[in-house]
């Protein structure tokens, strides 16, 4: 049986964004509705990406094309997505402040962090389900993947990838945000480069004539180094600091803000 | 994997815009592969009994163990550390012995048998093999209950293990593409499963395979045949099905119901249509009985051109020419005949038009049966009789053995009397026997004591083991035409059986020219056994069904009673073109029964190809062939019990299980090492719990770690980003 | 419907209402009332109609627990021996599982 495999790359690949979800958006309608309008957004992207995978005969079999063009139109759409979410601040704005539930604050609005982070996070589940749902589907029983010679650890490192791409997209939401209303246009091309490149990366896990073994490692620790890099400057965007985290280890709450 | 991936999803959202069914290449592809050059054992089921394979509803998973030899078998039973395992057997392991052994065992979750018969070192042909009983028909023959019961004076089919009746709970299949036999061994079981020389066994990833086999039916027929007929939901289910199919009749003087039918005045010559196999469609059935049907059709094309002259004689004897059916399951046909015979349903009455007249047992005079007949014990044919009918008939019985011999003799066929204590083999005769012991009756088979038939009733009984097969030399366009060794004897002893009826019909000897086409033989052979898509079927069909034929032999099993079997159809068109006139002055068109006249069918046939053309010469067949039900009388036609001949329990009651579509699969992966999903899942919670603790503290801590923005963002109150 | 804004007369009335519902065969209801009821019953502090919904909701729990005991005997029983019922059971079942005796 796998089932103890399926559960294990279950929890790797979604448990964080789940924890994610539970504890900062579940508890606020707002943060639901713009999250799912992201994910929508990512979908877009997924779409159009198709079409033009189906337009262009010749290239079908080449993964890499279709992998360029879908980071170019994944991008686009989260500038898309950016664009909309400023248009509708205003709309926002009223809908939270007449609600009646209490929790909706207006500083989701006014620390345009959040919202970035909770798009962010909305491309990332999106992102990471459509990856690797089909994969667990097929992991349910009772084989293990192998008998055509791939490695035994595609499970593990497809779900690693996957939480790896969950959590990049939440950094590159919140710095592509940020980025724009900035007009700080050096970290929008660090986002587009850096998705460019660990997809590009994703590359190296495809089993070709010269490569029996797919390289997992070779992906996967450049990836999370990378994941680790957008971790620290969106960290640093949404206005942590090192300081602000000593200060929370040591448990002294500060006692000018109120957390709702 | 992630790019597989990407890949994956361009596909899958492009699918849905395109109802585009393409070749999706799903994770699933890269775990599994599938095996289709296969046949599985099924289930089937009598008034008391299950008998055959199921396997669980989702398939039984077994580690992949080829047994070659006899170590191998023993390594499994004696050390196997992986049980349960999934046995690829050769065939020459394959046997009750061994079966039974990995049965008791409780270690094997399924069998796989090599079967491929081009390939010599795979699977060499075994020197005995037949799933049937030891004494096959035992209990609806004629001997139950008298000093014969139990084969006790021969065991007809000593070779004989039973292995088809015995109720497996695991699936068992063969194996019929060499490609994917040789996948298994090599990329399978050498590469992961091999124990190493030392007879340590492998260490995990281990290579398995899923047999899916499941069967919708269970415990006996009449179980089944509730369940189906009691249907509480509004989708109907069915569990299973009667055996029974048509059995397939001709006289050749068509003697309607006005004219006087003296009592014996009939002679019954038949011949049983069916065997089986425990496999699915593996049916080759080459002496048992594709033989006794070759050798009769050419006797009734034989006699078939002497029709008028006995038709002229009033004293003459009617010929009635009959192929049986379901015989290997407990005599359904020939009980079947005989129940119809007792209410005179046989030929079936028609009220207000003219109709064969119907035949009851009293008008039976003689019995002559064709059984097996390709594999000669000395080179001879064996004439069979009942001991017991015999103490009163003698005379008649002992004349129709002296007429035979004679015959024989004339037609250059060895043939003599088998020791006259010994009772009959299973045989058609004895459903009539049981119910009218006064009927002189021959049985004419190819064994003087045990079955000389190594092969009875299964995949082994082919074509090649009995002399019918084609010389390498011989090209394949040519096999049509090419007279076998086996064609050659059959010819003899069909002309011997013409002659020998003719004789008895008229009471003199036959023509020198009544003698059996070695041309019809050798073409039945061909069409029969190695190819339906000939010339001799195509020219007695229509143009429609002979576009249809298949290319492989159409199977000798008779099946459930709600499929028409192809071989049935045929024998009837060949007989009625054998015993039939052709009708001048008649177009495909108006070549239908007259509705106040059922003495004759009528059929249509393309007929043979015109010289130099691709059209053919039609004609229009008017014949008595025809073909009555050979369907148990334990069932009702709708496929119901029928309570009084059910509880009689003197007729036959097996039903075939039916299965859902996808019930019969094999997929061939690896099962993983058990230590690395343990490591997999325990990584998994600790993520799990992890980001679960961490999402809770850098939410509460959220306003602190990123105090920052508040500087920046003079509006805001709080932050609430984590990272 | 939300119990706490419900007047306590009718509190009583729906409580007795559903008693008595379940003796239409309906052991369901019992099983309801007994949860629903159950903090009005045992948790709220006093009020008048309290202790005759109290005895409803301890009948309705007795009703719910028979009805339980009943059909889990029933349920074992029938499963424990639907194949050697034959017939008999094949008549009582609405599905039929496949491939069993």
């Amino acid at each position: 049986m796998t089932v103890m495999e399926f559960f294990g790359c279950t929890f790797i690949a979604f448990g964080p964004p789940l924890g994610l979800f539970i504890f900062t958006i579940a508890r606020d309608p707002l943060r639901i509705i713009v999250l799912i309008a992201s994910a929508f957004f990512w979908l877009l992207s997924l779409l159009i990406s198709s079409i033009l995978w189906y337009a262009v005969v010749p290239l079908r079999q080449e993964l890499a094309f279709g992998l360029v063009f879908s980071v170019l139109f994944q991008e686009t759409f989260r500038f898309l997505f950016y664009k909309l979410l400023r248009k509708a601040d205003r709309g926002l704005q009223q809908v939270s402040q007449t609600g009646q539930n209490a929790n909706v604050a207006p500083k989701d609005i006014s620390n345009k962090h959040i919202m970035a982070y909770v798009s962010g996070l909305g491309f990332g589940i999106i992102c990471g389900a459509f990856s690797l749902v089909n994969v667990l589907a097929d992991m349910w029983g009772p084989g293990t993947i192998g008998i055509k010679g791939d490695s035994q650890y595609f499970f593990v490192a497809s779900a690693f990838l996957t939480l790896c791409f969950v959590f990049l997209h939440t950094f590159w939401g919140v710095i592509f945000f940020n980025a724009w209303d900035k007009r700080h246009y050096p970290l929008i091309a660090v986002v587009l480069c850096s998705h460019m490149l660990v997809s590009c990366l994703t590359l190296l896990n495809q089993r070709t004539s010269y490569r029996s073994e797919p390289l997992y490692l070779a992906s996967i620790i450049p990836a999370y180094v990378i994941m680790f890099t957008m971790a620290v400057i969106a960290f640093y965007t949404a206005g942590g600091s090192f300081r602000n985290i000593m200060t929370a280890v040591s448990c002294k709450k500060s006692s000018n803000y109120i957390v709702d | 994997m992630k790019t597989r991936n990407y890949h994956l999803i361009l596909l899958s959202s492009f699918c849905i815009l395109c109802h585009f069914q393409g070749k999706a290449v799903r994770t699933k592809n890269k775990i599994y592969i599938s095996i289709d050059g296969r046949s599985s054992c099924f289930r089937r089921l009598n008034a008391t009994h299950q008998i055959g394979c199921t396997s669980e509803p989702n398939g039984n998973v077994g580690v992949v163990h080829h047994i070659s030899t006899e170590d191998d078998l023993n390594w499994l039973l004696d050390k196997g550390p992986h049980a349960p395992y999934a046995a690829l057997m050769h065939s020459t392991n394959f046997i009750m012995d061994n079966v039974l052994r990995l049965k008791n065992s409780g270690k094997i979750n399924g069998i796989m048998v090599i079967h491929l018969l081009e390939n010599k070192t795979l699977t060499e042909i075994p020197p005995a093999f037949s799933p049937d009983k030891s004494c096959p028909l035992e209990q609806y023959g004629m001997y139950q209950g008298t000093n014969y019961s139990g084969c006790h004076s021969v065991k007809w089919n000593a070779d004989g293990h039973g292995m088809m009746f015995e109720d497996f709970d695991f699936p068992i299949f063969i194996l019929t593409n060499q490609s994917e036999v040789e996948f298994m061994i090599e990329e399978c079981y050498r590469k992961f499963n091999q124990p190493y020389s030392d007879g340590n066994p492998r260490g995990y990833p281990l290579c398995a395979v899923e047999l899916k086999d499941r069967m919708d039916a269970a415990k006996d027929s009449e179980t089944c045949i509730r369940r189906t007929n009691h249907q509480q939901n509004l989708n109907p289910d069915k569990y299973c099905d009667p055996l029974g199919d048509l059995n397939v009749y001709a006289t050749i003087k068509a003697v309607n119901n006005t004219s006087a039918y003296p009592a014996k005045s009939v002679i019954v010559a038949a011949a049983r249509m069916d065997s089986f196999s425990m496999f699915d469609n593996v049916y080759p059935s080459a002496d048992n009985h594709v033989s006794g049907i070759v050798a009769l059709l050419a006797a009734a094309e034989a006699l078939g051109k002497f029709k008028d002259k006995i038709k002229g004689s009033i004293s003459s004897k009617d010929i009635l020419f009959t192929f049986l059916n379901g015989e290997a399951f407990d005599y359904i046909g020939s009980s079947r005949l005989v129940y119809d015979m007792q209410r005179n349903q046989f030929p079936l009455p028609f009220s207000g038009a003219t109709y064969l007249h119907p035949v009851t047992l009293d008008h039976i005079s003689h019995f002559v049966e064709v059984n097996q007949l390709a594999y000669r014990d000395d080179n001879k044919l064996w004439i069979h009789t009942d001991p017991i009918s015999r103490k009163n008939i003698s005379v008649e019985i002992d004349s129709m053995i002296e007429t035979l011999k004679a015959c024989g003799n004339k037609s250059q066929v060895g043939i003599e009397e088998v020791d006259q204590s010994q009772p009959l083999p299973p045989a058609s005769v004895q459903s009539f026997l049981k119910e009218k012991l006064f009927i002189p009756a021959v049985v004419i088979s190819d064994h003087r004591r045990e079955f000389t038939n190594k092969y009875y009733n299964s995949r082994f009984d082919l074509v090649s083991q009995i002399n019918a097969s084609y010389p390498e030399n011989v090209n394949q366009s040519d096999w049509y035409d090419y007279v076998t060794v086996q064609a050659q004897q059959l010819t003899k002893v069909s002309t011997m059986l013409a002659r020998f009826l003719y004789n008895l019909s008229m009471a003199d000897s036959p023509p020198d020219n009544l003698s059996a086409s070695k041309k019809s033989v050798t073409h039945m052979l061909y069409c029969f056994l190695i190819s339906p898509q000939c010339e001799l079927f195509k020219e007695i069909l229509t143009a429609d069904f002979s576009k249809d034929l298949s290319a492989a032999p159409y199977p000798f099993y008779v099946g459930v009673t709600i499929v028409n079997n192809h071989i049935t159809t045929l024998i009837e068109k060949l007989l009625g073109l054998y015993v039939g006139y052709k009708m001048d002055n008649y177009t495909s068109d108006n070549c239908v029964q007259p509705g106040s006249d059922k003495v004759y069918q009528y059929m249509w046939m393309q007929g043979p190809l015109l010289e130099n053309s691709t059209s053919r010469d039609g004609k229009c067949i008017r014949t008595t062939s025809n073909t009555s039900l050979a369907v148990s009388p334990a069932f009702t036609a709708d496929g119901n019990i029928d309570e009084n001949n059910w509880r009689s329990g003197r007729y036959s009651a097996w039903a075939e299980s039916s299965w859902a579509a996808d019930a019969i699969s094999i997929r061939l992966f690896l099962i993983p090492n058990p230590q690395l999903e343990i490591v997999t899942l325990v990584i998994g919670m600790v993520i799990l719990i992890l980001s679960f603790i961490l999402c809770f503290i850098f939410n509460k801590k959220a306003s602190v770690i990123f105090a920052n923005n508040v500087a920046e963002n003079s509006s805001s109150t709080t932050s609430h980003v984590p990272s | 419907m939300d119990l706490r804004r419900v007047k306590n007369e009718d509190k009583l009335d729906l409580c007795r209402k559903y008693y008595l519902g379940g003796f239409a065969l309906l052991p369901f209801l019992w099983f309801v009332n007994s949860i629903w009821f159950f903090m009005e019953a045992f948790r709220k502090p006093h009020f008048e109609q309290q202790a005759q919904i109290r005895s409803y909701v301890i009948r309705s729990m007795i009703g719910s627990v028979i009805w339980i005991a009943v059909i889990v005997t029933w349920v074992t029983i029938f499963q424990l021996n639907r194949a050697s019922w034959g017939a008999t059971a094949d008549y009582l079942s609405f599905i039929i599982p496949r491939g069993e005796p």
